[in-house]
């Protein structure tokens, strides 16, 4: 296990993906523009401390909607960092060469995810500040800080299953194209047709009310989506555990058990994804 | 050091590669001809562990590249038609990452780094960026790619496509001082000039068959058994033609303005008595020279033109 991790992590060259990412950002500015970076850079930078201040003026605990938007707005970025992981080498005619060497398949997966998790988590430190200063500053409408800090960790697996998609289907499209509009679209679907499906046909979706599989399918996957569960957390336990809208687990219950779905789902998306590259890497017919 | 039996690979009712068997040794360069289509990089790309074959055999100093394709890949330099690198890095970068993925040692890896760029000539574009690079710097930079790990054995796809004249002969040179440094390369074309000053062997692929290989002159040796004179005579032609005519061992006499192309099947002493005896006859003879089949007649000969 230790051979392995150290195969994966130590002497794996693809752990310098990020880095290469990175240096390519800054010095050349990649294909937006280095000072056009730099300006995005800045403005953003501004934006932060603006609404850091802005937060902190308010005086009410808005952790919860920051929560909120913070799901949205990396929901729309991650996708957008992974989708040419693979399909981008094979287009670019690199996949080949980088076939050819003594990389194993996990170790060119452990490259692209390592610094992708990386990113996920730079990108939460970014958000916590915001979160926990609202939290903390924050005299009306204050939410438990157990509910603040479930919803980073449902964030966190989310995202790390985001990541975990995009791989899977970068490895499985031969164009970038392809990966990103398939990417999007699975998230446009789960996230917001389904949702809006289940709400048109009136499907039931709490537990006391199923009376049939499609209202078992729209139970649970209410349960699954991270905005309702995250919506759930904010409005502090607004998913009652009276009358009719009985569940078997508070909001809090939930996003205590959900991280463990996500994580689990991701786990296999990994696996699937390295069988893709195995298959890529040994060639094809 | 590369062994092919009856490799064979089939995309349904296409048989894009039939039966190909050849062996090379080290040292060899093979010159892979054929036209568009025929076969030349199916072939490559199965030796290079890329696409299995359908059927047949091929090993690698001795490792088979359809079961053990792991254990070939270090032994092999492949250099596809169509190669990508990376953007915004530096070339030394370029090289640094993939002798780290050959897992060569961090300690070892500059002083081959160096090694590479001196061979490929590239050393002075050590911290330029690969995208700004030309075309010949780019196919340069992808050769010395395949050779940071001193591989065996080299697949060259195609490697002087799209190079203007001067990299042509640049990477011509370069595989020629591989092939001196005792690598096995089969270098692919359809440019056979490209190919006739270096290769020590040649195989013609058309159709996924291979119709001829092996050593240049063996090949030349056996698709023109007798030997091609060529006179020409500051005179009178038909004279001459008819004075060559009568030469014993002439099979063959054309000619085309002042020149007669003569095949003949006897020995140097035969052919010195022949110029002897036109010269006695006062034929105004201006060269006689003995000239062989180059790559594009072989090509011509063997090749139908026929594509599948």
């Amino acid at each position: 296990m230790t051979v392995n991790l150290r195969d994966l992590y130590r002497e794996n060259a693809m752990m310098d993906e990020g880095g290469r990412v990175v240096r390519r950002f800054f010095r050349t500015g990649a294909d937006t523009g280095k000072g056009l970076n730099y300006v995005i850079i800045g403005l953003v930078a501004l934006f932060y401390v603006w609404f850091c201040a802005m937060i902190v003026r308010s005086h009410e605990d808005m952790s919860m909607d920051i929560s909120l938007f913070q799901m949205v707005v990396m929901t729309m970025i991650l996708p957008a960092t992974v989708f040419t992981a693979i399909s981008g080498e094979r287009e670019r005619s690199t996949w080949d060469a980088l076939a050819l060497t003594r990389l194993t398949p996990g170790q060119i997966l452990a490259g692209k995810l390592g610094w992708r998790i990386a990113l996920v988590l730079i990108l939460m430190a970014v958000f916590a500040g915001p979160v926990w200063l609202s939290h903390m500053s924050g005299v009306h409408n204050v939410h438990p800080g157990l509910h603040v800090a479930l919803a980073q960790v449902n964030l966190l697996t989310w995202f790390v299953l985001v990541v975990c998609l995009g791989l899977f289907v970068s490895a499985n499209t031969k164009r970038s194209v392809t990966s990103v509009a398939v990417l999007y679209a699975v998230l446009l679907f789960t996230l917001i047709l389904i949702p809006i499906l289940i709400s048109m046909f009136d499907l039931h979706t709490e537990i006391s009310r199923v009376e049939d599989v499609m209202d078992v399918f729209a139970w649970l996957y209410t349960k699954l989506h991270p905005f309702i569960t995250l919506d759930a957390l904010s409005q502090n336990a607004a998913w009652s555990n009276q009358g009719d809208h009985m569940e078997p687990w508070s909001p809090v219950q939930w996003a205590t058990i959900l991280p463990g779905f996500y994580v689990a789902q991701a786990a296999f998306l990994l696996y699937l994804t390295h069988r893709s590259l195995k298959r890529l890497c040994r060639g094809r017919g | 050091m590369l062994e092919l039996m009856s490799l064979r690979k089939t995309y349904g009712a296409l048989t894009a590669v039939d039966n190909l068997s050849f062996t090379l040794g080290p040292g060899d360069i093979f010159g892979f001809i054929g036209p568009n289509g025929a076969g030349k990089t199916t072939t490559i790309k199965m030796l290079s562990t890329l696409i299995p074959p359908t059927s047949g055999t091929a090993t690698i100093d001795g490792i088979d590249v359809v079961q053990h394709p792991m254990e070939v890949r270090p032994l092999l330099g492949y250099m596809p038609d169509f190669f990508g690198l990376y953007d915004d890095i530096k070339v030394w970068e370029y090289l640094d990452f993939f002798a780290a993925a050959y897992r060569l040692p961090k300690v070892q890896r500059p002083a081959i780094i160096d090694s590479v760029l001196e061979l490929t000539d590239l050393t002075e574009k050590r911290e330029a960026f690969v995208q700004t690079l030309s075309r010949g710097m780019q196919q340069r930079l992808c050769l010395a790619k395949c050779l940071v790990h001193d591989p065996k054995v080299l697949l060259l796809d195609e490697p002087a496509s799209g190079l203007d004249p001067r990299a042509r002969i640049d990477i011509k040179a370069l595989i020629a001082e591989l092939g001196r440094m005792g690598k096995t390369v089969i270098v692919s074309s359809h440019i056979l000039p490209e190919l006739s000053d270096f290769c020590n062997k040649i195989g013609v692929i058309e159709r996924g068959k291979l119709l001829v290989s092996g050593d240049v002159t063996s090949i030349v040796r056996q698709l023109q058994p007798a030997r091609r004179l060529q006179i020409r005579t500051h005179g009178e032609v038909n004279g001459l033609r008819a004075a060559v005519e009568e030469t014993p061992q002439v099979t063959k006499v054309a000619a085309e303005g002042d020149t007669l192309t003569v095949d003949y099947q006897g020995d140097l002493d035969g052919q010195v008595g022949m110029l002897r005896a036109l010269v006695h006859a006062g034929h105004p003879i201006l060269s006689f020279t003995e000239t062989s089949m180059d790559l594009e007649d072989v090509f011509m000969q063997v090749t139908t033109g026929k594509v599948q």
